[in-house]
């Protein structure tokens, strides 16, 4: 049963690109009557669905679906999404657009969620929900790329690609020949790892053969609901490079960690830059011979974009516009999901990407106080972690695996000793002060970092600035908790 | 032991390990070994080796996987053999990855070595006699004379063995780096009427320098001691001298390499007489300082009773005050060229357990019980600091638990210096090893604690930096066994068996200082 469940969730499948399963909580606005609409929705529909299916003989869809639905809901509770109008009122005109043009697609009582999660993909669930990540905005050029993900999303719901790969996944999986061959395996004496990890092989490559078929079926199904509304289809055709150019990212530059952190007050030292040597076998033995291509979940871009192309040589786009509302907007978005991506790490508590890309956007926006802000929460957090032994929870060690830019940032982090990285958040804030002496995210990051430097002078100092400034702010919950907590 | 064969809890069908990773391995995966993979006084990666299955009646699958020292899996080989295949030793020398593996059925030691990129660069099999396996002439234990590996970098491999010629004697051999080159083999003399057992003090490019202890009988009282010096590139002899001053015996318990002015410092006890050595009496801690063409550049003895009393509260025995005796771990310098030697209290005590249960036995018409009647009380650990001369500067006492060992019956009767060496082989003690920072004047003690009324573990650190000890603590989440792995200076390798899931939780912690 345990090998049947193992690999009934290899199987569940993920469109467009890999699914997310972190969450993070906003401290910035309380959107707890939307969630309740939200999953309210959900669990309707869930009904719906089950409504569907024999009790007895669908049981593992039946719990498949439960599993799914119960996820859904907990990513909601855990604010995995935004539900800030200033977002959402962005996405929701272009899908009802979509929706309101083609009239099969509402009888389907689709749902859009905005992603906090800071990895650029969208994905349907298969219960009426698409999500789409607020990061995957930032690699898009225009109105109508952002349609075409959405049409693209929203053909699967309509071709029903993930009930149907849920339902051949249990169908095969409880057939006559599949359960003999099991048993088989497991009444073999010798090579009985060899002959299981064959069994998998073939069957994640025909589950992810099919997969890359269902994304061939959702490009052709989504341009068709995307002619009959305003946008372009070459909307289509660029997004698809685009796509291409996420799966090709490789470099990312370096960050010049002591411009940033060689302080005045507390000058750099040349050894937390020290690297840790990290290498990896290009000769080793997998126990499982996976072929990198046949695990692929998406065919390639490239020939994705070509069969779209062919399809739409003769197609006019007479009056289709690639933006129809003010580019301002959508730029504007852009440059939110920035600042939403880094806050989102540091909720996330991956807090190694997370300084990794504010220190890259403070490259970009120098006078930015939220973003120096962070650095001070960002090492705040840090110390307490350390002083638990829990760094590596939250900012994990080099890998081989990783870009060396990033390496860099993780050895810098880990060769800190404890009271070094206090120091840091403590001189880095009160640097920062010098510019931003009323900013409410500098003073609740003095605060933050003047109690790890035991510094109960300034830490009190800044507190009651904070009161008196921001009675109403954003961290002005947590402070209380944290004075209740003695802190 | 410097290094840990954490033969791990025998067979988790789970293997977690990773920072935040865990795997599930399908099915019955054996995990079988788990050990450090050292880079001078550092660990710089670990191993893991399992049974993956059976491939026919008499062959078995197994796998190794290498994981680096902050647990990133980077790469896995595939080896064949039989079912008793056990990996007992791994050692990185900053170009190559060595291991050492012994079959206890057919009689046989592997080598392995291995390039960065997975290369298999040379795989040496040796057949020996089964007795050879163990621990030490004097042992019956099948742990294996396995930590006998020390990496050379730029070079290769040094592993010694201990072979059974007419009398114990034993091998060194060479593995160098580079493909295809054979390397060389240094035999002691097989003619020799005296027991010979060795091991490393140290090696650079040119030298590899070796302590060898010998006896006329295992049973004899009569020790002595002798630094070997071989040519690393020829594995010629270039030296063998006596380390005994002729006035006193000597027994060594911690040496240090230092890799600047290629010396080595042996400390120990010193003792009147050979029989004194057995009987465990001591009259101080000798110092020693040898160069690589094996003279003396300094030996000095510091007696219980005049030198060391001032600072230590022992008698003219070394016995503290009601407390039993210290046992010398390890050494290591400052920048400042002071010493410090790490010590922990441990005294032999009676076994109410062991009494009662021989009581129960002739009782029950048994013959024996096989608890022994005697129990080794491990209690604080000790610090002591010596200027460049050897004075005694000061002593730092950190208390722990007390944590007992027991021993197995017999032991009752032999001497407490000859106990602490037996508890030290099984890992008995709670100090744990030594790291020396590369790159900053600190060193780290790590040692571990049981909180009997927790019945909770945790792994600690004592850290001198700064001119400062800072100690830290780690507490462990599980109930269950674990050990700390060594790991760079400053990190820890943690394996803790947690056994509500019955998995083996596998993790690099940074320690605080």
């Amino acid at each position: 049963m345990r090998l049947t469940f193992w690999v009934l969730t290899l199987l569940i499948p993920t469109t467009f690109f890999a699914q997310d399963n972190l969450a993070y909580l906003p401290s910035s606005y309380d959107d707890s009557e939307e969630k309740a609409v939200m999953i309210e929705a959900i669990e309707s529909q869930y009904l719906i669905d089950i409504k569907q299916l024999d009790k007895r003989k669908d049981k593992d869809i039946l719990e498949t679906y439960e599993e799914r639905k119960d996820a859904l809901v907990r990513r909601i509770e855990n604010d995995a999404f935004i539900f800030d109008p200033l977002v959402t009122d962005y996405f929701q005109p272009i899908f009802d657009v979509i929706v309101s043009s083609n009239p099969e697609l509402a009888a389907l009582n689709p749902r859009l969620l905005i992603g906090r999660l800071p990895y650029p993909n969208a994905y349907c669930v298969g219960d009426g929900t698409l999500v789409f990540n607020l990061e995957l905005l930032s690699r898009l050029d225009n109105e109508s790329q952002v349609a075409f993900v959405l049409a693209h999303e929203l053909a699967h719901l309509k071709l029903d690609h993930v009930n149907n790969t849920i339902k051949k996944n249990v169908a095969m999986l409880n057939s006559i020949s599949v359960k003999k061959e099991i048993r088989q395996i497991a009444r073999q004496e010798y090579n009985q790892f060899q002959a299981l990890s064959e069994f998998m092989r073939k069957k994640v490559f025909a589950d992810r053969y099919h997969k890359r078929e269902h994304e061939s079926e959702a490009d052709a199904l989504g341009v068709e609901y995307l002619k009959k509304t305003k946008y372009h289809t070459d909307g289509a055709l660029q997004c698809l490079l685009n796509l291409d150019k996420i799966n090709k990212e490789d470099s990312i530059s370096a960050i010049d960690l002591k411009r940033h952190f060689d302080l005045e007050a507390y000058p750099f030292k040349d050894k937390w830059l020290e690297k840790e040597e990290v290498f990896k076998f290009s000769d080793s033995d997998e126990l499982i011979d996976w072929e990198e291509d046949s695990l692929k979940t998406h065919p390639d871009c490239i020939p994705r974009k070509e069969k779209l192309e062919a399809m739409l040589a003769d197609y006019p786009n007479t009056g289709k516009q690639l933006q129809i509302r003010d580019i301002n907007q959508f730029e504007l978005l852009q440059k939110r999901s920035e600042f939403e991506k880094v806050e989102a790490y540091f909720h996330l508590g991956n807090l190694g990407t997370g300084l990794f890309y504010t220190l890259k956007l403070i490259e970009k926006y120098p006078d930015e106080p939220y973003l120096k802000g962070l650095v001070g929460r960002i090492f705040y957090e840090m110390y307490i972690s350390q002083e638990d032994h829990a760094l590596s929870k939250i900012v994990p060690h080099s890998n081989p695996n990783y870009k060396d830019a990033y390496n860099e940032i993780l050895d810098f982090i880990h060769n800190l000793r404890l009271s070094e990285i206090s120091k840091i958040g403590f001189y880095y804030i009160q640097n920062a002060k010098e510019k931003h002496k009323y900013n409410e995210d500098i003073i609740w990051a003095e605060y933050l970092t003047a109690n790890i430097r035991e510094d109960i002078k300034i830490a009190n100092s800044a507190k009651e600035v904070y009161k008196e400034l921001f009675p109403d702010g954003k961290y002005i919950k947590l402070l209380e908790e944290l004075e209740n907590s003695g802190k | 032991m410097r290094r840990l064969i954490f033969i791990a809890l025998l067979c988790c069908s789970t293997f977690m390990y990773g920072q935040q990773t865990s795997i599930e391995n399908i099915r019955s995966v054996k995990l079988k070994n788990v050990g450090t993979l050292m880079e001078g006084d550092e660990g710089n990666g670990y191993y893991a080796f399992y049974e993956v299955e059976k491939k026919d009646k008499k062959t078995r699958v197994y796998s190794v996987k290498f994981l680096d020292a902050n647990m990133n899996e980077i790469g896995k080989k595939t080896i064949t053999g039989t079912k008793f295949l056990s990996l007992v030793d791994g050692e990185y020398n900053g170009d190559n990855l060595f291991l050492k593996f012994i079959d206890v059925k057919d009689s046989e030691i592997t080598y392995r070595q291995y390039s960065k990129s997975g290369e298999l660069i040379s795989k040496v099999t040796e057949e020996v006699k089964y007795k050879e396996l163990q621990i030490s002439p004097e042992s019956n234990s099948l742990v294996a004379n396995s930590t006998g590996i020390l990496g050379v970098e730029g070079k290769g491999f040094l592993s010694f063995l201990n072979r059974k010629y007419k009398k114990w004697g034993y091998e060194v051999r060479f593995f160098p780096n580079t493909k295809g080159n054979k390397g060389w083999t240094f035999t002691s003399d097989k003619a020799s009427k005296e027991i010979q057992t060795v091991s490393f003090l140290g090696a650079n490019d040119e030298i590899a320098l070796l302590s060898v202890t010998r006896r006329p009988g295992a049973m004899s009282k009569k020790m002595d001691f002798y630094m070997l010096g071989l040519d690393l590139n020829t594995g010629e002899k270039l030296f063998e001298k006596k380390m005994s001053d002729g006035k006193n015996s000597i027994m060594v318990t911690s040496t240090f390499f230092d890799e600047n002015t290629d010396e080595v410092t042996l400390m120990g006890y010193y003792y009147e007489s050979a029989e004194k050595v057995m009987s465990g009496k001591s009259k101080g801690i000798m110092i020693k300082k040898i160069n690589k063409k094996g003279e003396y550049v300094f030996d000095q003895n510091l007696s219980w009773a005049s030198d060391l009393s001032k600072k230590l509260p022992v008698n003219a025995k070394g016995k503290l005050d009601g407390k039993g005796f210290l046992y010398f771990h390890e050494m290591t310098q400052s920048d400042d060229g002071n010493y410090y030697l790490i010590a922990e209290q441990y005294k032999k005590t009676a076994s109410a357990g062991g009494i009662a249960a021989g009581i129960a036995a002739s009782l029950s018409g048994n013959v024996t019980s096989t608890m022994g009647l005697a129990n080794i009380v491990i209690e604080d650990l000790y610090v002591l600091e010596f200027s460049p001369k050897f004075e005694l500067l000061g002593v730092e006492v950190f208390e722990k638990n007390k944590s007992t060992f027991n021993l197995p019956q017999g032991y009752e009767f032999v001497n407490i210096s000859m106990l602490g060496v037996f508890v030290d082989l099984y890992g008995g003690f709670d100090f744990g090893f030594l790291q020396r920072a590369k790159n900053e004047d600190a060193f780290s003690v790590v040692y571990y604690n049981f909180d009997r009324k927790e019945r909770v573990g945790s792994i600690n650190t004592i850290t001198r930096v700064d001119g400062e000890f800072a100690n830290d603590q780690i507490k462990l989440e599980s109930k269950g066994a674990f050990r700390g792995l060594p790991n760079k200076h400053g990190s820890i390798g943690i394996v803790e068996y947690l056994r509500k899931e019955r998995k083996l939780n596998f993790r690099t912690e940074k320690f605080n200082y």
